[in-house]
């Protein structure tokens, strides 16, 4: 029993480690990939290659002065990016990195990433009013707005999902698309899965939907008043949010962990490369779309933005729903 | 450059000074340089404002190249110390590399156009947006590309710079009926080709001769105007003299002066977001203002 539970703890502080050190290295990325888009060169001072970037940015955070600002609700200013934090790092806890490797092998799996990532607006909330600033809490509500909006479709995205599987646990769900012989839900819900890539987005705050924080009119939106560590730890719940988001694309459209089987069948020896390879291969594409995404599109308004996701987005998600509804019925009853 | 120029030409004209014509081409071709990196300086911010970041970093690369420019033909970056009353102080010598890096920015420019002009999401945030109607145009006295861009064809490079070579070359003025942040932005970049090639043709048909009076002229007793069409808009310089070596008044009035105002009939009922980019899209220099 006590056993079970150290395991348990050493598991878990494995994943964080693990997944701290890939966000640090995920601002590397995106600075130097965006770095070379943009006609600059990115990090290049901190060790070789700038390759010891991230770590000289967590000391800086680390040692910047604890600053709240007069007129803020001192306890809910210091809960918010706790309370974000907590909401995306245990989303990673229902996470298949590889078969069998799943902190908490649950049947809600699913339902239970859309519960954190809907919690975690609290955080952006309160962090919003507590700051007792205008352009905190007007970041905050066009948060909240853009979070609640964009869920919507992503969860009838998802639904299509869960039509074709039959179950909530991500990892059954990598399982029912290694049945199929393409391998990957991507086909015949190319619909769904762009649908969940914008929404990935926009639930991300990342641009082109990057409004509760567009400098140019909010400052730093629901971030204006946070410094130091504070504000590192909303930086690594956004990372960390791009990394769970990234995974879902993985596992519920990519196949996870798994590949094609018509290409371990043509190539037997891809069988002996370990899945969380490919799942990483996987989720570093989709990093890298993201970054390329912001490198490349201007920033929506806010009306454009809550346009592009009730009149554009639901319905093609429905569309999506309504396709693979009667291709289940017809060709995989 | 542009107040320097305006300030010269106000003086020339009180003492009656005849520039040489060598001078009034180097003068023009400078101009033209400093209106090519004033608008892509603006061109690089209005990217930033709408939050398209890449191509903010692009801009100013190329920006970056036309300073280089200058350093050449001038000999500074910033602060370029000129013009001198009766000419200029420094003359050309190295075409080859004007030519070349000329091209390189054309070249840039071109593709800008193509990345702005084409962009649906641009299109979406900047089109309608901030309009400034030709009748509120007139009654706000606006100038510059603020003006153009809402139709009225009003540029004082044609109409009153005896100290520049501007009717030396057959140039067009940029006119848009846009009216809103689109026709700004559209003007500002075809100025930008229009100033290119201004100094091309500059650089085929520039005489050989003096670039400077050799002596000072005498200012006489009296009033004179002297205007420059700046990167912002009309520049005007208005000097007062009592026949002495110092000038009795000296006032400037600055082209941001006259489009600041005009933001209150551009703003009313748009979003938070539009209001960043509307003033944006006059190009405000506030502490041009302020004189």
């Amino acid at each position: 029993m006590i056993l079970n539970i150290i395991i348990l703890i050493i598991e878990v502080a494995v994943v964080l480690g693990v997944l701290l050190l890939h966000v640090a290295y995920a601002v590397y990325f995106e600075r130097k990939i965006l770095g070379h888009i943009q006609a600059r060169l990115g990090p290049t001072e901190v060790g070789p290659l700038g390759l010891f970037q991230p770590f000289a940015d967590l000391v800086k955070l680390f040692f910047k002065e604890d600053n709240i600002p007069f007129g803020a609700d001192k306890f809910l200013f210091t809960a918010a990016p706790v309370i974000v934090v907590t909401c995306v790092m245990t989303s990673f806890s229902v996470l298949p990195f590889a078969a069998g490797w799943v902190l908490a092998n649950i049947n809600v799996g699913l339902l239970f990433i859309l519960a954190m990532s809907s919690l975690g607006v609290y955080g952006i909330i309160i962090a919003g009013w507590s700051s007792n600033s205008k352009y905190a809490f007007l970041g905050a509500l066009r948060s909240s707005a853009q979070i609640i909006s964009y869920e919507i479709p992503m969860g009838i995205a998802l639904l299509a999902v869960l039509i074709m599987t039959g179950s909530l646990n991500l990892s059954d769900i990598v399982y029912a698309q290694d049945k199929l012989p393409w391998g990957m839900f991507i086909f015949p819900q190319i619909i769904g899965f762009f649908v969940f890539l914008v929404c990935a987005l926009a639930e991300t705050n990342r641009t082109p939907f990057d409004l509760p924080e567009a400098e140019t009119e909010l400052v730093a939106g629901y971030l204006t008043e946070y410094s130091g560590f504070r504000w590192g730890l909303f930086f690594l719940a956004e990372y960390s949010a791009m990394y769970v988001m990234s995974s879902m694309l993985t596992i519920c459209f990519l196949g996870g962990w798994t590949l094609p089987p018509f290409l371990t069948n043509l190539l037997p020896i891809l069988n002996l490369v370990p899945g969380i390879i490919w799942f990483l291969l996987k989720v570093y594409a989709i990093m890298f779309f993201y970054i390329w995404v912001r490198g490349t599109v201007p920033r929506y308004r806010f009306d454009q933005l809550l346009k592009i996701g009730w009149k554009l987005l639901l319905p093609l998600s429905l569309t999506n729903l309504f396709i693979i509804m009667i291709i289940k019925k017809v060709f995989m009853p | 450059m542009t107040h320097p120029m305006a300030w010269v030409q106000a003086v020339e004209k009180l003492g009656n000074v005849n520039v040489p014509p060598r001078a009034k081409c180097l003068r023009t071709i400078v101009s033209e340089l400093e209106r090519i990196h004033s608008h892509l300086l603006w061109a690089g911010i209005a990217a930033h404002v709408i939050g398209f970041i890449s191509v903010f970093y692009l801009i100013w690369n190329s920006r970056e190249k036309v300073k280089d420019l200058m350093e050449l033909t001038t000999g500074h970056r910033a602060n370029y110390s000129f013009n001198t009353i009766g000419g200029v102080r420094r003359d050309i010598t190295d075409l080859e590399q004007i030519y070349k890096i000329l091209n390189e920015v054309e070249e840039d420019c071109k593709s800008f156009i193509d990345i702005v002009m084409n962009d649906k999401t641009i299109e979406l945030r900047t089109k309608g947006v901030g309009v400034l109607t030709k009748e509120d145009a007139i009654t706000y006295s606006v100038v510059g590309p603020v003006a153009r861009a809402s139709g009225i064809s009003q540029d004082i490079r044609k109409i009153d710079e005896p100290g520049a070579a501007y009717d030396m070359v057959d140039w067009q003025v940029i006119v848009s009926n846009g009216c809103d942040v689109f026709a700004r932005v559209e003007v500002r970049f075809l100025e930008i080709l229009e100033s290119i090639h201004i100094i091309k043709e500059l650089l085929k048909i520039m005489p050989d001769g003096p670039i400077a009076k050799e002596i000072r002229p005498i200012i006489p007793e009296g009033t004179s105007i002297g205007r420059h069409e700046a990167p912002r808009g009309e520049d005007v310089h208005i000097l007062v003299s009592d026949g002495s070596d110092v000038p009795f008044r000296h006032k400037i009035r600055a082209p941001s002066f006259v489009n600041l105002p005009a933001l209150s009939a551009m703003l009313p009922n748009n979003d938070l977001a539009n209001a960043t980019l509307i003033v944006a899209s006059v190009d405000p220099c506030l502490s041009c203002t302020q004189r």
